[in-house]
């Protein structure tokens, strides 16, 4: 049964309250790039697709803003996405220098070459920062 | 990462049904929990999913504010035929949306999370290059 076509993971959909703060977060504060946007009036949603590289080589973060809708509910079942950094400490500081507070410090994990963080995003989305010296790169 | 009611149940989801392969599992009997990373590259070079398994939850609210995980495929209609054949639920069927030259269908894994199959044209892989 080897007709599973599937390739790679493209992206991952969140939908946010106010786009602008949304894109200004992910770009000032964690360096993505926005990749491209489709605004359709008339079903009253926008898409915006942010990343570090362009879509056809990285997994990228797709936001969906649906005009006046001002809250979600987060659940409690999807947990965060993870993004892989050079020196997790450096980019702490950086971002903290932004006014940005970390839900978690950088703290190696146990029985683990990897240290991570977690910051939120404006809407409450947890995301992880994690560094793994010998293993990316 | 996503929380799963069922690891078991869910690691053949995405493994049997959705094609990935099981990267690595981690299990932390003290502090409860297991997490597992599904993929279909290595997770160096790709991205991975991440389940984790809270022993005994066996429900969790999804919310409505994650959306989904997107994947592309050669062919959405191939694909979606392969996922049904192989007892996968098919929340949306192979549509073509006009204002994207993309092809997308929608699955759904076993905790009810959205899988979206994106097959998009060449040009719109080129212009996605250029930029």
């Amino acid at each position: 049964m080897r007709n599973i076509t599937m390739r790679r993971i493209l992206h991952t959909m969140k939908r946010v309250t106010n786009i602008e703060k949304s894109v200004d977060f992910y770009t000032q504060i964690l360096g993505m790039k926005v990749l491209r946007t489709l605004d359709q009036p008339e079903d009253k949603y926008s898409l915006t697709f942010l990343g570090y590289g362009d879509e056809t080589s990285t997994t990228v973060l797709e936001l969906t803003y649906n005009y006046g809708v001002t809250e979600y509910e987060q659940g409690n079942a999807y947990g965060h996405f993870a993004i892989g950094v050079i020196d997790l400490q450096k980019m702490v500081e950086e971002i903290e220098s932004k006014g940005i507070v970390f839900a978690l410090k950088p703290t190696q994990l146990k029985g683990s070459n990897e240290t991570i963080a977690f910051l939120a995003d404006p809407d409450g989305y947890q995301i992880e920062l994690i560094e793994r010296p010998n293993a990316w790169f | 990462m996503i929380r799963v009611a069922d690891l078991q149940r869910s690691i053949d989801f995405y493994s049997k049904i959705m094609g990935m392969k099981l990267l690595s599992t981690f299990d932390q009997p003290k502090d409860k929990f297991t997490l597992a990373f599904m993929g279909f590259g290595d997770g160096i070079d790709s991205s991975t999913i991440e389940l984790t398994y809270n022993y005994g939850v066996s429900e969790y609210d999804l919310g409505n504010g994650y959306g989904h995980v997107a994947i592309e495929v050669e062919d959405c209609q191939k694909t979606i035929e392969g996922i049904r054949a192989r007892g996968g639920n098919i929340a949306f069927e192979p549509t073509p949306l006009a204002e994207l030259d993309e092809i997308i269908a929608f699955v759904t894994d076993p905790d009810g999370y959205r899988i979206e199959l994106v097959q998009m044209s060449a040009d719109t892989k080129a212009s996605l290059d250029e930029k």
